[in-house]
């Protein structure tokens, strides 16, 4: 493997006194030949350093046009740590050389400072060479001058595919989550009264325009009746509240607001005291319970 | 531990109903973002068809890449490069690298086939410039996307036309060497030998 192959390069050492700091410079390099114009070369050089030495920032290559015919697109520096610690850089070079025939090309080298306290070291990246090869022929023939050339790009529409996708799913999601909302609730068409009598009765409630007329308030006081009633699965009567309760404990939060609607009722429907029952409970307060009890349901379902 | 499950299990009965209703909402507000996403991909691709059909479109800077470079090319097609040009570099803010290079690669064929045409009527001067631009807008294709491979023959192209060119001469890149110590130049005036 070329990529894998190690090179063992030469140190170029300024002064003899850096010599031992620098410890080691390798290069992890690709294959040296079969490039053509436009090819990305990635360079790794790793430089093994004694610790206390950090690299001086401004020797590092600075990305861009290198010669007319090379870019350096990208440097980048890792600190591997270690003892002696290592450094990677990494370096993208595109070659643009356009080659009538094979050629070989090198990319220049350069020093990297490494510097500790008033101490420097440096460390010698050699050139590196590699052949470039012809991407058409020396002499090609065409009628026409414009036929040398690759035809435009015509721009191609957006693919919608992702964002149909998308939106069918999430309506599908939709319509699943409707379903199982109504259902919850017991929205037409899943309108179960029998299932559901207070859900029934709280939107009765709901819908009664309030007149005030004492009329209105009996109906009212009926429809919640007969909720109970539904919801018992027999007859509920202010004496049979507490065996009502035992068998729903669901319900026993209201339990208050239950003996009050009974009270109320006793005073309406036996005493015809409508205003007494209407102190006891109010229209409003009698709206609410229900509701309240229609939220115990779903809850209890 | 059985009570404990009891409790859990009351909590999510009374959670499920709430529950539900957030579910309906994350997944309703999910499917109208989606929408306007495929009514806004689909206006797009009207534009870009009308545009490849050769109809001009009004196009905002705000429209997305595609919908630019799609009128990028159909002004390279009806001979208005400058305006192409100024819209190239609008795509350069925004879109992303694979459609600013095609239309950079676009426009480079552009000035290509006005170099040709230059060429065979004689005017060797007034191609150079163009076939310089456009070589140095294909070595930007390559830099944004280095897969368009049609941008490398192209370059190669363009290339080798500008090495048929005696006096062209290129320095890109190139420095001229200092030489180590010398400061100044030589001045005029300065005696020279022995005398």
């Amino acid at each position: 493997m070329w990529r894998m192959a190690f090179i063992w390069l030469c140190l170029a050492v300024s002064c003899p006194l850096a010599e031992a700091q620098i410890v080691s410079v390798q290069r992890e390099e690709p294959r040296p030949f079969g490039y053509f114009v436009g090819d990305l070369i990635t360079l790794e050089v790793f430089v093994a350093v004694d610790s206390g030495y950090l690299i001086d920032p401004a020797s590092l290559p600075k990305a861009g046009p290198v010669a007319y015919w090379l870019d350096l697109r990208s440097v980048s520096v890792d600190d591997l740590g270690g003892n002696p610690r290592q450094w990677r850089l990494r370096l993208a070079y595109q070659n643009f050389y356009v080659a009538l025939d094979v050629r070989r090309m090198t990319i220049p080298g350069f020093d990297l400072i490494f510097k500790s306290g008033e101490n420097s070291a440096k460390a010698s990246v050699a050139p590196w060479s590699f052949s470039v090869s012809p991407l058409r022929e020396i002499l090609p023939t065409a009628n026409d001058p414009v036929d040398f050339l690759r035809a435009d790009i015509a721009p191609a529409p957006v693919s919608l595919g992702a964002s149909r996708r998308a939106l069918l799913i999430l309506s599908s999601v939709s319509a699943l989550m409707l379903g199982l909302v109504a259902f919850d609730r017991s929205w037409p068409p899943f309108r179960r009264p029998q299932a559901r009598p207070f859900a029934l009765a709280a939107r009765r409630l709901g819908r009664m325009r309030r007149d005030g007329s004492t009329d209105q308030f009996r109906a009212a006081l009926r429809t919640m009746h007969q909720s109970i009633d539904v919801a018992a699965g027999r007859r509920v009567l202010a004496e049979d509240l507490e065996s009502f309760l035992a068998e729903h404990p669901d319900y026993r939060a209201e339990a208050e607001s239950f003996t009050r609607f009974y009270r109320a009722s006793h005073r309406i429907f036996f005493a015809s005291d409508e205003t007494g029952a209407e102190r006891l409970l109010p229209p409003t307060e009698l709206v609410s319970f229900s509701q309240r009890l229609a939220k115990l349901e779903r809850a209890a379902a | 531990m059985r009570k404990f499950r009891t409790r859990l299990a009351e909590i999510a009965r009374r959670a499920r109903s709430p529950l539900l209703v957030g579910l309906l909402a994350a997944s309703l507000a999910g499917a109208a973002c989606a929408a306007a996403k495929y009514v806004a991909a689909s206006a797009d691709n009207r534009k870009i068809a009308a545009l490849r059909e050769g109809r001009d479109v009004p196009v905002s800077l705000n429209d997305s890449g595609d919908v630019l470079f799609a009128r990028i090319q159909f002004l390279l097609t009806h001979d208005s490069i400058d305006e192409a040009q100024a819209l190239v570099n609008a795509l350069d803010q925004k879109a992303g690298a694979p459609v600013q290079a095609r239309a950079r690669y676009d426009l480079a064929n552009a000035r290509m086939r006005l170099g040709f045409d230059l060429i065979e009527r004689g005017k060797i001067e007034k191609a150079e410039p163009l076939v310089n631009l456009a070589r140095s807008d294909y070595r930007q294709a390559l830099s944004l996307d280095p897969g368009l491979w049609d941008a490398r023959y192209n370059l190669d192209v363009a290339m080798r036309l500008i090495r048929d060119f005696p006096g062209f001469d290129e320095t890109r890149g190139e420095e001229i060497p200092a030489k180590p110590g010398e400061f100044w130049t030589d001045l005029p005036g300065k005696p020279r030998g022995l005398p």
